[in-house]
């Protein structure tokens, strides 16, 4: 009798899986979301700022002994910069004197930013997502881009009340679309699980298409998501095999020890099967 | 009682497991405590409150992190009621039964994963995601199942001298004898 009855319980409790997958497929169980969030985010917040108060003091321990020649090298750096500035100043100002001719001086706005730190990583080895402490009450919304110092670290693909979920770089379902700065070469940059581990993404390119080791990766104008111009990597090395190249790229952000992150909170969407429609 | 101290445990589990356990990593793989948790638990108890407590682990996953809402929940559920089926009359302060079951359920787990995210995108070359991910974590959760085991019967022993047990915590012996 107890043995039907579990049955019974276990045949039910599936048809409410199924029932909860389509649903949470289409729909974002607000309350659920927003109940349990408030408890956990505050939670991994601390602990994850106590780690790299932890982490920030065993490093600067470290790190003691090398800082003067650091400072040595950066003195250096600063006067190399600042006569590097000086000359792109006055390129700025030409560049701004024709821009005006051509009328096209809002081709490169500032962005919209949010400095957020990244509070927890996910659970699966398979994947390489993690949660930010900014959400929808900091404009933060699914798609937008995320960047780090040194370039594009992934985008949104989650936004809570107070956290995000946000889809790294090299992670094996991102795909962007990048172009080379040196030749215009267009491509797929994805993220490829057999890769994770040494921080390198590869990206895909045509036949034909120029590319060189070295060459500088930036998204592309034909990013559905992401605005033009955001630099993605470095080629690293090129394979070519029958009717495709493919390059390993290193990407400038380091994803290992990543803690503070940009979002840009502007929604970049495009739909770009309309532009191809107006096109014919 | 029980309800409330395994709800706490399992918060308490993911969010260390979030924060904490990345510090861990070997050659990036981390051991996924909350699977040893389930397994564990549904040997501790049976296979209705393995899935229980599987399901609820695996709902708090898909609230933060998810393919799509609901995923992790069904596997959760679905590893702790299957592990909580068979051996039913082996010692439970014994660890091989765990083990074993720790052994297979992770393989279970990561290929019913790699075959819904992994190959259903046309990522069809299991071998080597075999050697590079699902044997170093079953290597890995191996050794982190032991100690987690200890502190889980302990505490679930407790609970049971608490709570007037419907299933004797010696039945083992009585049948034996």
């Amino acid at each position: 009798m107890k043995k039907k009855l579990n049955t019974i319980l276990l045949f039910f409790l599936a048809v409410i899986f199924i029932a909860i997958l389509s649903v949470g497929y289409r729909y974002k169980v607000e309350p659920l979301h927003k109940g349990v969030s408030f408890v956990i985010i505050p939670i991994q917040k601390s602990i994850t700022e106590v780690k790299s108060f932890i982490n920030t003091k065993i490093n600067s321990y470290k790190e003691d002994k090398s800082l003067k020649q650091t400072i040595e090298e950066l003195n250096n750096e600063i006067t190399e910069l600042e006569i590097e500035n000086n000359r792109l100043k006055h390129l700025e100002k030409e560049n701004s004197r024709l821009a005006k001719l051509l009328e096209t001086a809002d081709s490169y706005p500032d962005y919209n930013k949010v400095t957020s730190k990244v509070i927890a990583k996910d659970t699966t080895n398979w994947y390489n997502t993690f949660v930010i402490d900014k959400g929808n009450k900091d404009g933060v919304y699914e798609n937008m881009p995320v960047l780090a110092s040194g370039g594009l670290v992934g985008k949104v693909i989650k936004s809570g009340h107070n956290y995000s979920e946000v889809l790294s770089l090299i992670d094996d379902r991102s795909s962007v679309s990048g172009i080379s700065v040196r030749s215009d070469a267009l491509g797929f940059v994805k993220g490829d699980y057999k890769l994770i581990n040494q921080n390198l993404v590869k990206m895909e390119f045509d036949q034909n298409a120029n590319i060189l080791e070295g060459d500088e990766i930036v998204t592309s104008h034909l990013s559905e998501i992401f605005p033009f111009g955001i630099s993605i990597g470095i080629v690293n090395a090129i394979e070519s095999s029958n009717n495709m190249k493919t390059a390993t790229i290193i990407p400038f952000v380091d994803f290992s020890h990543l803690d503070t992150v940009l979002v840009i909170t502007e929604n970049f969407e495009k739909d770009l099967s309309e532009l191809i429609d107006q096109e014919n | 009682m029980r309800i409330v101290i395994f709800l706490f445990i399992i918060i308490l589990n993911f969010i260390l497991q979030t924060t904490l356990l990345s510090s861990l990593a070997l050659n990036n793989i981390v051991p996924d405590t909350s699977l040893i948790l389930i397994i564990l638990y549904a040997r501790l108890r049976n296979d209705t409150e393995g899935f229980i407590f599987g399901f609820v682990t695996g709902l708090l996953t898909d609230i933060f992190f998810s393919p799509f809402f609901g995923f992790y929940a069904l596997l959760g559920g679905f590893i702790g009621y299957f592990a909580g089926k068979p051996f039913r009359n082996f010692y439970r302060s014994n660890l091989v039964t765990p083990l074993l079951l720790i052994g297979f359920g992770t393989f279970i787990y990561e290929y019913i994963f790699y075959f819904f995210n992994f190959l259903f995108r046309g990522k069809v070359d299991f071998f080597s995601y075999f050697t590079s991910l699902i044997f170093p974590e079953i290597i890995y959760n191996l050794i982190f199942s032991i100690f987690i085991y200890k502190i889980l019967f302990y505490i679930n022993f407790k609970i049971e001298c608490i709570e007037k047990p419907k299933r004797k915590i010696f039945e083992d012996i009585e049948t034996l004898s």
